[in-house]
């Protein structure tokens, strides 16, 4: 019976069929380097659209081959009922066993093609890696950290995992920028030069609202948490906007003689190996007796 | 025997040349479109020919190009204001749409109507509250003095009932601490004598979109209007109306009065120029190859600009041409303190561009180092850069 099976399985193959099957995978290869050519071409003419434009990819991808891999299966080789049944049973058990991971990862990955999570383009936060999502593969999903490093995670960990995205599919992002800074400064000038501060980057992304608070936070001192935040305009700049922005704040409140220190009174403490002490800091506020 | 190596080479370089056309040859460098106003073919045009190719308004002959539409826009905030509505109203539209020969249009109906008016013609940036209440001063004809700003609105008051026309409005706009301040003060003058006077003002596109999205700035205003580009056929009347101006008789042996037909040169000059009148001149003049015969010229088929040179732009580059778009023009003083860099690296930066024919220096500015924009190619580079996301 097992010998039938087989015999019937290799008959399946004649030259034809193989140099068909060839073929067939080498225009779907070709056919999906194409569709990866123009869109790159696409995005490098349009790279306004270029988080749009990404994301069409992953999910083409998976149709074309899905649907290479039917017309290989019932167009050229015609394999009767039983057989595939039989076939599948096996290789799905084989398969299964011998690659769990793999498959896991498989299925998480046309997964998050069918219900995608993040986009090619954004800026996220998965485990302690933050960067933009560069390709969304079958069963890697491959992040750019602004270290230039590329980190490759495997799609069935991704979807374990809490997903922070900083953008959504847009452009733009919120971007958050901590400053620690000595409470000598009045809170009115600082928010005011913070607010000015962030309109004059050229980074920034006006269209969309620019907020400065302040917090008094202690830390064995009094000091000021002032957090501006402020949409870039393009994710790529998040970081070179976050710098402009604070050097910005800093030389303002020097040129305005509001900043006697030498350098933020970090977060750290004064006590801290890796905190600069300014030169004239803050008297401490004493605490109330108990 | 066949050469069937030369054979192939040949077939390749005509598939190549049909294809991928030499831009040198089928395009006009970047860099030389200036350069066409310094040439002998030019100097040797006789005055009222010259005149035609003018790349300005030219007074009353195009002063009446605008749709009917903008100047009834005008006219119809007049008659609100005029009925004690508390009216203002902001216009904006690309750079070269012609909003100070409308306002022109404007000023002289309401000479017409023998309404008072003032016209403000921004030529530098004003950079503190003294600055835009100095400028003011001057053009309402209040004795100038360091007035705090309640007591100046009370003069501005004061004054007769009047239309306050202000142009050039880009000259608002910059990246400084400072600004704010500046905004602030000549939007509490605005809403403060809003009504009694009628404040019309006209900023280019992207100085607006920067003072709307920055500050708020469409608030002042309670009636806002964007003038579009020239329509193909506005271009097409203009330039006719100027060659009927010249005495020019027929084009391309076609009659002037047939010159508004579809097919003829003038209508694919129009075309091509996408609303700019100053690119639609420039494609007249670089494309007369015949030397004038009494009342007679000959313009052949339009050379497009070649604007490959924005590709090779640095990010640097395209965030300086984003600041200039929306400063309307840029000092390499400025440009430093907007970027932060060293005087010689803004330098660089904006005489780069100046070489490449993006930037030409702006004569009437009163810095040597001030830049602007090159008027032919100003709607290329801002609708590059939007695509590119430097812009929006």
């Amino acid at each position: 019976m097992d010998n039938n099976i087989l015999q019937q399985f290799i008959s399946l193959f004649s030259f034809t069929t193989l140099l068909s099957l060839v073929m067939t995978i080498a225009t779907t290869w070709l056919l999906i380097a194409s569709l990866r050519w123009s869109l790159d071409a696409l995005v490098n003419y349009k790279p306004k659209y270029r988080i749009q434009l990404s994301q069409i990819f992953p999910v083409v991808r998976i149709v074309i081959w899905v649907g290479s891999i039917m017309y290989m299966i019932l167009g050229i080789i015609q394999p009767p009922e039983p057989m595939v049944y039989a076939s599948l049973g096996s290789l799905g058990l084989a398969v299964g066993l011998a690659s769990q991971d793999a498959i896991r990862n498989l299925v998480a990955g046309i997964m998050m093609a069918i219900s995608p999570r993040f986009k090619v383009g954004d800026m996220v936060q998965i485990g302690e890696h933050y960067g933009e999502i560069s390709s969304l593969d079958l069963s890697t999903t491959k992040l750019h950290t602004f270290d230039d490093n590329l980190i490759s995670v495997p799609n069935g960990d991704i979807l374990k995992m809490p997903i922070s995205n900083a953008n959504c599919g847009e452009l733009n992002e919120l971007v958050p920028i901590h400053l620690h800074l000595p409470v000598s400064i009045p809170i009115a000038k600082l928010k005011s030069i913070a607010l000015s501060a962030a309109k004059c980057s050229h980074y920034v992304y006006l269209k969309k609202p620019i907020t400065a608070t302040v917090f008094p936070v202690f830390d064995k001192n009094f000091y000021y948490h002032l957090t501006v935040k402020a949409y870039v305009l393009d994710v790529r700049f998040e970081r070179a906007m976050a710098t402009d922005i604070s050097e910005r704040i800093v030389e303002a409140l020097h040129d305005n003689e509001l900043f006697e220190g030498s350098l933020f009174y970090s977060r750290l403490g004064p006590d801290h190996p890796l905190n600069i002490e300014p030169s004239a800091q803050p008297k401490p506020v004493p605490m109330p007796q108990e | 025997m066949i050469d069937f190596q030369n054979s192939i080479s040949q077939i390749w370089s005509d598939l190549k040349q049909r294809l991928f056309p030499s831009k040198l040859d089928a395009t006009t460098p970047l860099d030389q479109v200036s350069r066409f106003y310094q040439s002998d073919f030019y100097r040797s045009l006789d005055a009222n020919l010259k005149s035609t190719f003018y790349d300005g308004p030219l007074g009353g002959l195009d002063s009446r190009i605008h749709p009917r539409s903008h100047t009834d826009f005008l006219h119809d905030c007049t008659k609100l204001w005029q009925n004690g509505r508390n009216v203002s109203c902001g216009i904006y539209g690309e750079k070269g749409t012609g909003l100070s020969t409308l306002l022109n249009v404007f000023i002289e109906d309401l000479k017409k109507q023998s309404l008072d008016h003032k016209l403000i013609s921004l030529s530098q940036r004003l950079t503190s509250e003294s600055d835009v209440i100095q400028t003011l001063c001057r053009a309402l004809g209040i004795e100038e003095h360091d007035y705090k700003l309640d007591v100046f609105i009370q003069k501005v008051r004061k004054k007769e009932p009047c239309v306050i026309l202000i142009d050039n409005l880009h000259f608002l706009v910059q990246r400084t601490l400072g600004a704010q301040a500046v905004i602030d003060v000549l939007g509490s003058i605005i809403l403060a004598t809003r009504g009694h006077h009628l404040w019309v003002i006209a900023s280019e596109e992207q100085a607006w979109r920067r003072l709307c999205y920055g500050y708020q700035f469409e608030h002042l205003f309670s009636h806002t209007r964007y003038i579009e580009n020239y329509s193909d056929n506005e271009i097409r009347a203009l330039i006719i109306k100027r060659f009927s101006y010249a005495g020019i008789q027929s084009v391309n042996d076609i009659p002037i009065e047939k010159l508004q037909d579809e097919k003829s040169p003038v209508s694919d000059i129009a075309k091509r120029s996408k609303g700019c009148i100053e690119l639609a001149i420039f494609y007249c003049l670089n494309n007369l190859t015949y030397s004038l015969t009494p009342k007679s010229l000959y313009i052949t088929s339009p050379l497009e600009i070649d604007t490959t040179p924005l590709k090779t732009l640095s990010q640097a580059e395209l965030f300086t041409l984003s600041e200039i778009c929306a400063h309307g023009v840029l000092s390499a003083r400025e440009h430093q303190t907007i970027f932060r860099v060293s005087a010689n690296e803004s330098k660089m930066t904006l005489e780069r561009l100046r070489v490449l024919g993006i930037l030409e220096k702006d004569e009437s500015a009163n810095h040597a180092d001030t830049y602007c924009l090159k008027l032919i190619i100003s709607s290329v580079v801002i609708r590059y850069l939007i695509s590119m996301n430097y812009l929006y």
